[in-house]
């Protein structure tokens, strides 16, 4: 049945609006970071990002983040790799809880980590008090060195997820049938296995590289006080303490664009080339590498280790700093107190204020985006004709390109000498920014509770006599419910941690609790801060827990 | 290449997934093992090829022994040099066609004439221009092709086959199953074929093993499976069988007739359904008694037509359990 002209002109429309919109509030932002860098004097001049870049003595920055990069795929792929062998390949993968575990270490806000892992090695530091011996080797720590590992703990856990999946993938058929003919383990494992993982280690290595190097939380705690400089901590100096320099903050905004959206296309290129539609389901038996003895001791005790350093010893110190009555008294029963939190959530406190700021702005910020992320999801469908593809990327363009771009290039476009709407400074713009970097969430899950909506379905109720408003009311929208809560849900909670949008947009005077957290820890009373980390990761907790608990029952 | 199996036994767990077995295949031929599934013919072909460890007993190919309990010997799978074809193929999705074919050659670093020996592998299963294909590049057949090539090329002295057809549509699986075999017999190869369908068992083999619950209850060729079952069991699971007396005495559809001869047994029946099978029509008859017979007939007949069916005493088949011989 071919669809009413009504209709078609409606959906044209739709995908027009949306177009209109994305280009507005994603695309025009980004363009005008690059109009901007390589037009310094009004000439065109495309390398002029990277010569201010040179001439400021800034080149050392770009290669910072490179090298980090580096070091951190390095290190998450250490962490990784025998995590996922032990969850895809052993009798460990009845272990269920494990992977709810290990989401963990990403969820956690990457400046709650590392002040976390600051507080725990610093000098007369949690580890000190508790191993004086340790004193001699925590300055070693604090160097590009703990960076990577702070960074390593906080991303492997995409690294891993990537890598249990295709493991998990890759039946026992592949490799019954190499040993049938005649391979051995060793040949099996370099002519089957690793050529099969390969593609997917590139895909994840690629993805931590790109956070990393996109990554404002470690750089702006951790990297500042060791003196270890990159690209988005950079940027933010220029944006945000005298002098202020935008030409240098857009130069370094568009060089860290344009490297990510490198590595972003390197791993298309790969993912294209590499991924394999392995063997699933029927015929291809898991079998799993029964542990026994020091196998399963040494499996155990890696998990024990990971599991400490990615989640015991930053939660362990944020903890306990938010408990302490004196910090200067060390760990000591009786150095206990609730105090802080009383402080912290009294009616007035600058505290209570900053949290109700984020509150109130992550419930504006995620009902927004609920509805417009469903409007591009139902533009995009089934991403077939060219329009809708350009809506599907442009809408997933803020999760791409590093938020601290998408910042700076909302702040260039809405703060213009000749813009009209005069939102800049405002609690609007506020909101307007968390909806840009935040869309990308509601769309993702939208979209695919739209997709599995085969048109049979709406087919079959348009048979059995609905209208199509009714059949999109009792049919389309009630299989969309779930992915709008989940964007929701996802928005709100990633709304009330935000730092870097925080930091550089909030007009002046006003506090969220990221912000607060941030100055507190750096000038302030580091057991209020410490409190605040705790409301604040505790509160997303509930959400995320209460999102997993009604989703359980979905699918 | 013969294989001789001596009292071979394995359990998952609880399950005692084979009984002690005996079994001993001469070279050339093409050996069924047929049952529903959980009877324990895939383990049984998997502990053959080295990928299933039975708990006791011993396999042997031709003179080498390859596994036994008591002697401690386990031969690895990749030692075994015997060629499998998978029931999803298990065709490596980063390799071609012709590196597929050729991965059991160069894995046991029989490389002289290797290319010769991979493409006539590979113009045997009639696939001649797709060698730098990919996996997913072939359809169902074209990938089940591969995957003969490749065990063919290896030139195994014994062939196993998981299943193989089953991933397959119909009307493709008739056509290759005659392929196979004719590729198999041209050969000379010795081959286990393990599968759940009765068709397949029958047109293909030299020797079928009719097993369950992790024993084999018959062993004999097509015909004597079919015309003299040894157990209720293979005379249900083999054909159709209508029933005399219960699990004791029963008759195939085919030797039903509509007109008596002398000497003739006879039934009066009444007809209940009549389906259309295109050369023939199946009339499923209630006898007196309640019981349920399948008969056929050249023409059509009513439900609820009352008839009178026949069968020389001869064609009555008794079955006499063999463990119930050994109470007598």
């Amino acid at each position: 049945m071919k669809p009413s002209t009504s209709a078609r002109i409606n959906r044209s429309w739709g995908v027009a609006l949306a177009l209109v919109l994305m280009t507005l509030l994603v695309v025009t932002p980004l363009l005008f970071i690059l109009h901007t860098s390589v037009t310094p004097n009004d000439q065109w001049n495309v390398l002029a990002p990277l010569q201010v870049i040179m001439d400021a003595e800034l080149s050392v920055v770009l290669t910072n983040s490179i090298i980090l990069g580096f070091w951190v795929v390095a290190g998450a792929s250490i962490l990784a790799l025998p995590m996922s062998f032990l969850t895809a390949k052993t009798s460990l993968a009845r272990h269920k809880w494990l992977d709810v575990v290990l989401i963990i270490p990403f969820m956690t806000p990457p400046y709650i980590g590392s002040m976390g892992w600051m507080l725990f090695m610093q000098r007369r530091g949690f580890l000190e008090q508790m191993a004086p011996f340790t004193e001699e080797l925590t300055p070693y720590f604090f160097s590009l060195f703990g960076m990577v590992a702070i960074m390593s703990l906080h991303l492997f856990p995409f690294l891993y997820l990537i890598l249990r999946n295709a493991l998990r993938r890759i039946g026992a058929g592949y490799e019954e049938a190499g040993a049938v003919y005649g391979g051995g383990f060793v040949y099996r494992f370099r002519r089957i296995f690793v050529p099969l993982l390969l593609g997917s280690y590139a895909m994840g290595a690629l993805l931590v590289f790109v956070k990393t190097i996109a990554e404002f939380g470690t750089p702006a705690t951790f990297g500042r006080k060791i003196g270890y400089h990159v690209l988005t901590s950079e940027i933010h100096r220029f944006t945000s303490s005298w002098p202020i320099d935008f030409s240098k903050a857009t130069a370094l905004a568009s060089v860290l664009l344009a490297t990510c959206l490198i590595f972003w296309y390197g791993q298309n290129l790969i993912s294209r080339r590499y991924d394999y539609q392995t063997l699933g389901g029927k015929g291809s038996k898991v079998k799993l590498i029964h542990l026994k003895g020091w196998g399963r001791f040494t499996a155990w005790g890696y998990i024990v280790f990971l599991l400490a350093t990615a989640i015991g010893i930053p939660y362990f110190s944020i903890l306990v700093a938010s408990l302490q009555k004196l910090r200067g008294d060390g760990l000591r029963w009786g150095n206990f107190t609730l105090e802080h939190y009383q402080r912290l959530l009294t009616w007035g406190s600058p505290g209570m204020e900053a949290l109700l700021n984020s509150l109130g702005l992550a419930l504006i910020t995620a009902t927004i985006a609920v509805v417009i992320g469903t409007f591009l999801a139902m533009q995009i469908k089934h991403a077939s004709r060219v329009s809708e593809r350009v809506t599907d990327v442009f809408s997933l363009l803020p999760n791409t390109v590093p938020g601290i771009v998408t910042v700076v290039g909302l702040i260039l476009l809405w703060n213009a000498p000749w813009m009209p709407i005069k939102i800049y400074n405002t609690y609007g713009m506020v909101v307007l920014t968390y909806v840009v970097l935040f869309l990308p969430y509601t769309v993702q899950y939208v979209k695919s509770g739209y997709q599995q909506i085969d048109a049979s379905l709406t087919n079959a109720g348009r048979v059995f006599g609905g209208t199509p408003w009714y059949t999109f009311r009792r049919v389309v929208l009630p299989l969309l419910v779930p992915g709008m809560m989940a964007g929701w849900m996802m928005t709100f909670t990633i709304s009330i941690r935000e730092l870097v949008a925080s930091l550089m947009i909030l007009p002046p005077s006003m506090k969220v609790s990221a912000t607060y957290i941030y100055a507190q820890f750096e000038q302030g009373e580091v057991s209020l801060g410490m409190a605040m980390a705790v409301i604040s990761v505790g509160l997303t907790t509930i959400v995320l827990a209460v999102m997993n608990y009604r989703g359980a029952d979905r699918t | 290449m013969d294989l001789i199996v001596k009292q071979l036994t394995k359990s998952f767990g609880a399950v005692q997934a084979l009984q002690p077995l005996d079994l001993h295949i001469r070279s050339g031929e093409f050996t069924t093992l047929l049952g529903p599934s959980g009877c324990g013919k895939t383990t049984l072909l998997r502990m053959i090829a080295g990928l299933e460890t039975p708990d006791s007993g011993e396999i042997w190919l031709d003179d080498e022994c390859v596994f036994s309990s008591e002697k401690g010997v386990f031969k690895p799978v990749h030692k075994r040099k015997l060629g499998m074809v998978f029931q999803d193929f298990a065709l490596w999705p980063h390799l071609t066609v012709y590196e597929n074919v050729a991965f059991g050659l160069k894995a046991t670093k029989q490389t002289n004439g290797m290319k010769e020996r991979v493409m006539d592998a590979i113009g045997a299963v009639r696939l001649s221009g797709l060698e730098q294909r990919y996996p997913s590049q072939l359809s169902g057949g074209q990938q089940q092709r591969v995957a003969f090539a490749r065990a063919i090329a290896v030139e195994p002295k014994l062939i196993l086959f998981d299943e193989p057809l089953s991933a397959l549509d119909a009307l493709l699986r008739d056509e290759m199953r005659a392929e196979l075999l004719h590729l198999v017999q041209s050969r000379g190869l010795t081959a286990i074929y393990v599968t759940h369908d009765q068709l397949e068992a029958m047109s293909m083999s030299d020797q079928i093993l009719v097993m369950q619950g992790g024993k084999v209850l018959q062993k004999g060729a097509p015909e004597e499976i079919y015309h003299r079952p040894t157990e209720p069991f293979v005379a249900k699971f083999v054909g159709k069988s209508n029933w005399i007396d219960p699990d004791k005495q029963m008759i195939r559809p085919e030797k039903l007739r509509w007109r008596g001869r002398p000497g003739d047994l006879t039934w009066s029946a009444v007809v209940k359904r009549v389906s259309y099978l295109g050369d023939r029509y199946e009339i499923m008859l209630e006898l007196e008694d309640g019981t349920v017979w399948a008969a056929y007939h050249d023409h059509r007949l009513q439900a609820g037509d009352r008839v009178l069916v026949y069968a020389s005493p001869h064609d009555i088949h008794s079955i006499h359990p063999i463990k119930e011989e050994i109470y007598v």
